[in-house]
């Protein structure tokens, strides 16, 4: 150590002033690779975290994309930042590169905003696990199936088969329609002389019927559910009843099935579904000389 | 030790002694920083998880453990950059590169560091919790999740909501403290309309008596009045003073059996 240090003190100032400045690279390139390889490591290890979290072929796929996207922005970033440190080092100016950086990163910040929250809007949408390929879901204003989504768009295909595009930056609120259940909701107007209990039982018939079929048994995992007699209207009760539907892709089969049941359940039995009922009065003079002609309309059934 | 320092002038000596000091210097001020902000944290934390529920309490752990890493990295890079410099590396480009980055990424996550600004909010004042029925950014259904990013409603269909918090704006908690039954009861225009009420009165009594009801019914059926002429009849509107969430239920039942009441007296609905 000795014998090194002095050797060193005896050469060539400007040499030794050349030796620490290859030092001092070095270092720099060894600090930079290092932090690399750490970078690497972190993003492995989020990677291999995001996939115990997530299933599916398609979020496996958009993970490999994000940690690949993760891995280049830390490689440029560290090989721009330890490249200008070594010109630094060399003796060159990097104001002027720095400035130019300045201005253009803030140029592309500008022009590129909403590129930029397309792409963390999308990795959030991932991280939330909020859709899934194959949901049907209400996003931006448009809704339908979703089938395909990248970490700039969602692809929707709506039930006449228009595709939209939705840029994930323009995703605020998601509703997704089909998470883990359904419970589709059947409100029907009854005529105001028919008693609801009675109705109720019939809805019920009518459920434990599609139950007891292995067709729809399967998809309707719980008893007809009786919400009440929501609200007083016209002329009529409103009714309400729930399903309760899994896998909730399949909600709107079995509403539609369960209500052309309903129906013909319900004129079967005679029970009215709620007609507007009409008291016409013609009107009289202010003394009461034209007696009011009174009509009631009713069904004939 | 004499050795060492008889290579260098003494003048060199003396600089990277002085350099090795202020290296020092800041290295203790960032530890002492570190534990001060740590201490604050944990005073907050404490301070906040009083008198929470359990999921709530849950809550407040995550906001501490990201204020904690926050601090620390913030505190890692500033002591980081300043020992950098003392050490006669240029941190210029470090700090070029940062500019940018912060720029360019402020400019893309304004939303998202919106969200987190909004969740911290929205816990701090304890607006919302897991359970209540809600009305946010024009979404009504029940709460699910609430992170610091979003809020997770299921509405009556089952439709599952993803509201961001940014998008939060006006809360409407329709479960807190106590609730109202809301009822609207429909006559024809000719009917005693004190009969209606007498009778409507006497539903709401029966009501509060039965075991089933009466331990969420808090008070008497009040009425409150005519509500509104209708070309069919006349809008009677009555409230019942109720727990939370239970204001559906006791709304309809209320109102199956002022139906039947109604038709046992002879009082008419269009």
């Amino acid at each position: 150590m000795h014998d090194f240090l002095s050797y060193f003190r005896g050469i060539d100032p400007d040499l030794r002033h050349l030796i620490l400045q290859a030092l001092r690279i070095v270092a720099i390139v060894v600090a930079a690779w290092v932090l690399h390889a750490l970078a690497r490591h972190f993003i492995r290890a989020f990677r291999s975290y995001m996939e115990r979290r997530v299933e599916g072929v398609d979020d496996l796929a958009r993970i490999d994309t994000l940690s690949r996207v993760f891995r280049n922005v830390a490689t440029v970033v560290i090989v721009v930042v330890a490249g200008m440190l070594v010109l630094n080092e060399l003796g060159i100016s990097i104001a002027p590169i720095l400035a130019t950086a300045g201005v253009a990163g803030i140029a592309i910040g500008f022009g590129a905003q909403s590129l930029i929250k397309d792409y963390f809007n999308g990795m959030f949408l991932l991280l939330d696990d909020q859709i899934r390929v194959g949901d049907v879901v209400e996003i931006a204003g448009k809704g339908g199936l979703v089938e395909e989504v990248t970490l700039r768009f969602v692809k929707l295909r709506d039930l006449d088969s228009h595709v939209h595009f939705v840029p994930c930056g323009e995703i605020n609120v998601v509703t997704n329609r089909t998470r883990t259940f359904a419970t589709p909701l059947i409100e029907l107007r009854l005529a105001m002389r028919e008693d609801p209990d009675e109705a109720f039982a019939l809805m019920k018939e009518v459920a434990a019927g599609m139950r007891a079929e292995s067709k729809w048994g399967a998809l309707i995992t719980d008893e007809l559910e009786i919400i009440g007699f929501d609200r007083w209207s016209e002329s009529a009760a409103v009714l309400r009843v729930r399903l309760r539907v899994v896998p909730p892709i399949e909600q709107w089969s079995v509403k539609r099935e369960f209500q052309k049941r309903l129906q013909k359940a319900f004129a079967e039995r005679g029970i009215e579904i709620a007609l507007p009922h009409l008291t016409i009065f013609p009107g009289q003079r202010k003394d009461g000389s034209a007696p009011p002609l009174q009509v009631v309309a009713r069904s004939s059934g | 030790m004499d050795n060492l320092l008889s290579l260098f002038d003494l003048g060199e000596a003396e600089a990277a002694v002085t350099q090795a000091a202020r290296v020092l210097v800041i290295l203790v001020l960032a530890w002492l920083l570190q534990r001060v902000a740590s201490r604050i944290i944990r005073l907050f934390h404490d301070y906040m998880a009083e008198d929470r529920d359990p999921e709530q309490r849950t809550r407040i752990g995550t906001v501490e453990q990201v204020l904690r890493r926050f601090m620390t990295v913030v505190i890692v890079l500033v002591a980081g950059t300043l020992v950098l410099g003392e050490l006669g590396i240029s941190v210029l480009p470090l700090l070029a590169t940062a500019g940018v980055a912060g720029i360019v990424i402020g400019f893309g996550a304004q939303s998202l560091i919106k969200d987190y600004f909004n969740g911290f909010f929205l816990l701090v004042e304890d607006q919302l919790r897991q359970g209540d029925v809600v009305e946010i950014a024009g979404r009504a259904g029940r709460v699910e999740e609430l992170t610091l990013r979003h809020v997770r409603l299921r509405d009556f269909d089952g439709n599952v909501y993803f509201v961001p918090n940014s998008e939060v704006k006006v809360v409407v908690n329709r479960t807190r403290e106590y609730s109202h039954a809301v009822a609207d009861a429909v006559v024809k225009s000719a009917q005693p309309i004190e009969e209606a009420y007498a009778v409507m009165r006497e539903v709401g009594r029966v009501l509060r008596e039965d075991p089933a009801f009466g331990r969420v019914i808090l008070d008497d059926v009040e009425i409150a009045g005519v509500e509104r002429w209708e070309p069919w009849g006349l809008v009677l509107r009555a409230r019942i003073k109720v727990l939370p969430r239970s204001q559906w239920e006791v709304r309809r039942e209320y109102l199956s059996r002022l139906k039947a009441a109604f038709e046992a007296r002879g009082i008419q609905s269009p």
